[in-house]
Order: C-alpha cells, then structure tokens, then sequence
C-alpha cells in the first residue's frame, strides 16, 4: 500500500510550499516591520501619518480579504499596466499579501521594542561619538531584537498558519493539497489530520528554535550560571 | 554654524589663555520656559581637576549634558583646544558635535555600559567605529585600560555580572579608550553601595593624578577637596562661588554656600 494512498508527495510537496512562502513572507515582513517602526518614531510627521495609515488599514481587516483584495486587485492592476489580461502568480500573491499582513503586526512590535531600549543605553552610543546610523547598528537593533523576539514568535505562528488561506487564490500549498486529497479520496479525516499533523509539527520545531533564540538574544541581560 | 578660522580666533575669549583645554562662553539652557543655565561662562585649563557642587536642581548635570549635546544649549560658546562650537540648538551640525564628543569623554551616573556586549566589546566598538582603530589595536588599548582599572580578569564578563563599583570602573576604561582631552564626570558614584564608593574614587584620583583635565559633577565633598584644585559651586544655573577647595571649603564668600556645606555636615552626622 503506498503511502496515503498515493498522495504522499503530493502532502509532501505542498508541506515544501508552504514553508517556503512562509519563510519569504517571514523575511521580507521583518524588512516591512523594521521600516514601519522606525517611520513611526523617526519624528518625521509624513512618515509616522504613512506608517499609522498602513497598520490601521491591515490589522482592521480580515486576513482572508487582504489575500483576496490584494490577488484579484493585482491582477486587475497588472492587466490594466500591461493592456492585456494577467493572472498574478499564486505563490507572489500569497507572499505579497502574507508579507503585508505580517509587516503590520511586525511593526507594532518593532516599536514597542524600540521604545523598550533604555534611554540611557542610546545616550552612552552618542556620548561616545557613534554616529546615529551606527547607534542604531551596535545598540539598538541587537537590544530590540531581544524586545522583539517574543512577539515575533507569536506572529510567526500566526504566520505560518495564515498560509492556508493562500489556497484560496489558488497556491498548491499544504491546505490545498490536503483537501484535494480528501476529495479525490472520500477520506477527509485522514488528510486533514495529516494535514494538521504537519502543521503541528512546523509550529513545534518553531517554537524550540524560537527558545534557543532568545535564550541567545539575552545573553548579558540573565546572568549565565 | 561654526565659523571661519580667522573669525574664531578675533572672537575668541583669551587669545593669550594657550593653556586652555575647555572655555564655555556664555552658556545657556532652557527646558520650555525654565531655564536651567543661564549663561554660564567657565575655563578649564590643561590638567585642571574641577569639581562642580551645588544643590540638586542647580543645573551641574545639565551644564555636563551641555557640554557634548547631550542636551543641545540653547545659546553660547564651547571652546575645545581652541576649537570653537557655536553652541545653538539647531545650528550646530552632527559632524561638529561628534568632533566634540570624541574630546569629551563622558562617565555617567548609572554607568550605562551596553548589556548585550562584554566588557571587552563595550570598551573597543567606539575606537573601531568612530577613530578607525583596527581590532587588534583596539583589544590592545582596551587591555592596558582593563590593567589600569584593575578589571582585567572580566573581560569577558557581561555587565549584569559585575558589581556597580566595577562597572563604573570599566566606563571610565570605555571612556578613556578615546583618548579624550577632558573627561566628564556625572555624578560618577551617586548610583554606588556606599561600600564600593571607594574603589571609584580610586581611579578617578589616579586619573587627577596622571593631570588630566576633568569635570566632576559629584556629591563626595571630601573628595571633591581632596583631588580638585578648583571648586565650582552652581547655584540656579550660574557660578555662585569658585576658587581654590581649602580657601572653597573654609573661608567661602557667599552665605548660600555656607549654607551648602553646613547642611551637607549636618548630614554626615546624622
């Protein structure tokens, strides 16, 4: 008997998509975030209007109609750019939306984060002539990482689990697999708990790495037996 | 704006003063309406070892915070080795300031060393980064400065792992890897165990001792005696006394700081 019964590489290579449009949105989201808070303590008012606009707007609305405004948007946008009909590619829809979503919520952690940095810490950088630019290098980012990690972890979760809604739009994610699995099978249970299993397991192994991780960003600040 | 060379030297305060490592000319500060220095005018020469005192309130740590922009003066001149900062908020751009902060170095009250860095890395990123020390250089400097400070054995050692009194000291070393003309310090044992006072005032006194030029902002009297030649006494933001520590401490002029120093007696004996 092959193994469920022959859509074992299927789950496979939709588990594989998955972690990948993950680990781009992932990725590209902490860019997002990074950018989002600073624009939101920069002092500069057109910035921090842009940034508050844009986290207001994405954490006011249901995930599942950003994927769906931003996949049917896109193509309706790209057609009209290029004159002819375009259908936007699953996988860079679901990381675009994924990535905004996750950049919205990256940014208010981001800023908390920030502004958890003591005073004193950034007064010490100045005093010692380091410029701004390395201020934030060498003591800000490395002392809001380890701010930021915990909240980051939550919306990594988060993040990882939003991807099943890409299959929605069409992405041969683990979502989408699953469930034509189940169809094609009459067997719904078994791939959805597969399915969950899965899932189940990339959230764990995250959640270990996740621990190592701060465990690293606190060093200095937990005195190591 | 800084101005020309040849306008810096016509303005400048004592053209005859050589000796002069700091000159503040004029300073001033304000908080909103308040007001906290009001133009304060000040010479430190080479080697001079000046303790400023005064009450709390009286704008010692703010003329400290002044002087590398920590806070940024309002109005006023800083002369360093004849370098001129026209000190008004706004007018004066990051690359002067940073001209002046690497002349100044400063030491705080809470130590503010980096958490996340050891010792060794709180005391080189600075020479790295911003005199272009290269790594070995700088792990060179920074060793001689952990041996002067006594310290050598944490270098390794996060902060959090070192008593107040230590981790003072290595701000003073991280300070001193500069290689500063005048050092600043705030109020410098203030956030000490009474018990680790000591070993801080150590190194500071031998500092004095090598005649650097420093500025201590402190509340030690006796020690501000002690390793000074000059007491500066502020009061609401201006010089309300100034002079030698024996004439300061035994024959002042002004009542207010009588009454500084019969209130600060009265405390000891408590």
């Amino acid at each position: 008997m092959t193994l469920l019964q022959g859509f074992g590489d299927q789950i496979v290579a939709g588990a594989i998509t998955t972690l990948q449009v993950a680990l781009t949105s992932l990725v590209l989201g902490i860019a997002v975030g990074l950018g989002g808070a600073l624009a939101k303590v920069s002092g500069i008012g057109a910035l921090r209007w842009l940034a508050d606009s844009y986290t207001t707007i994405v954490r006011g609305i249901p995930e599942l109609l950003i994927i769906l405004i931003l996949y049917f948007g896109g193509t309706v946008a790209l057609t009209a750019l290029l004159g002819r009909y375009v259908e936007v590619d699953a996988f860079a829809a679901g990381v675009f939306a994924l990535t905004i979503v996750f950049g919205a919520y990256a940014t208010e952690v981001f800023r908390a984060a920030f502004l958890a940095v003591p005073r004193s810490q950034i007064e010490a950088a100045h005093a010692l002539a380091l410029s701004k630019a390395l201020t934030f290098r060498l003591v800000i980012l490395p002392q809001m990482w380890r701010y930021a990690l915990p909240g980051l972890g939550n919306l990594w979760l988060t993040l990882l689990k939003d991807t099943a809604l890409i299959s929605v739009v069409g992405l041969e994610d683990l979502m989408r697999k699953a469930s034509v699995a189940a169809g094609a099978t009459h067997d719904p249970l078994t791939f959805y708990l597969t399915a969950a299993a899965l899932y189940l397991t990339f959230t764990s192994v995250s959640l270990a790495g996740l621990a190592l991780l701060e465990q690293r960003a606190g060093r200095g600040v937990r005195i190591s037996e | 704006m800084v101005k020309t060379n040849s306008d810096a030297l016509q303005s400048m305060p004592d053209r005859n003063n050589t000796t002069a490592a700091l000159q503040v000319v004029n300073l001033r500060k304000r908080f909103g309406q308040l007001e906290v220095i009001k133009g304060l005018s000040l010479t430190a020469n080479q080697g001079d070892v000046i303790s400023i005192l005064g009450s709390s309130g009286s704008g010692k740590s703010t003329l400290l915070r002044c002087l590398n922009f920590l806070e940024p003066p309002n109005e006023g001149e800083i002369w360093i080795g004849g370098r001129q900062i026209q000190a008004r908020a706004g007018a004066t751009g990051q690359r002067e300031i940073n001209a002046l902060r690497i002349n100044l170095g400063m030491v705080f009250q809470t130590f503010n060393l980096w958490l996340h860095k050891t010792v060794l890395e709180n005391i080189v990123e600075a020479p790295i980064h911003v005199l272009g020390l290269n790594k070995a250089e700088a792990h060179l400097r920074a060793e001689e400065l952990l041996l002067k400070v006594g310290l050598a054995d944490k270098r390794h050692a996060y902060p959090s792992q070192l008593s107040g009194g230590q981790q003072q000291r290595i701000a003073i070393a991280r300070a001193l890897a500069m290689e500063p003309e005048i050092l600043l310090f705030d109020e410098p044992t203030s956030a000490l165990d009474p018990e680790l006072v000591g070993e801080v005032l150590k190194v500071i006194r031998a500092l004095a001792d090598e005649s650097r030029t420093m500025l201590i902002v402190t509340h030690e009297l006796n020690f501000a005696r002690q390793v000074s030649n000059r007491i500066v006494f502020l009061h609401e933001g201006q010089i309300e006394e100034e002079g030698p520590p024996d004439a300061f401490f035994t024959n002042p002029s002004s009542p207010r700081v009588r009454q500084f120093l019969s209130s600060q007696r009265d405390g000891y004996h408590r």
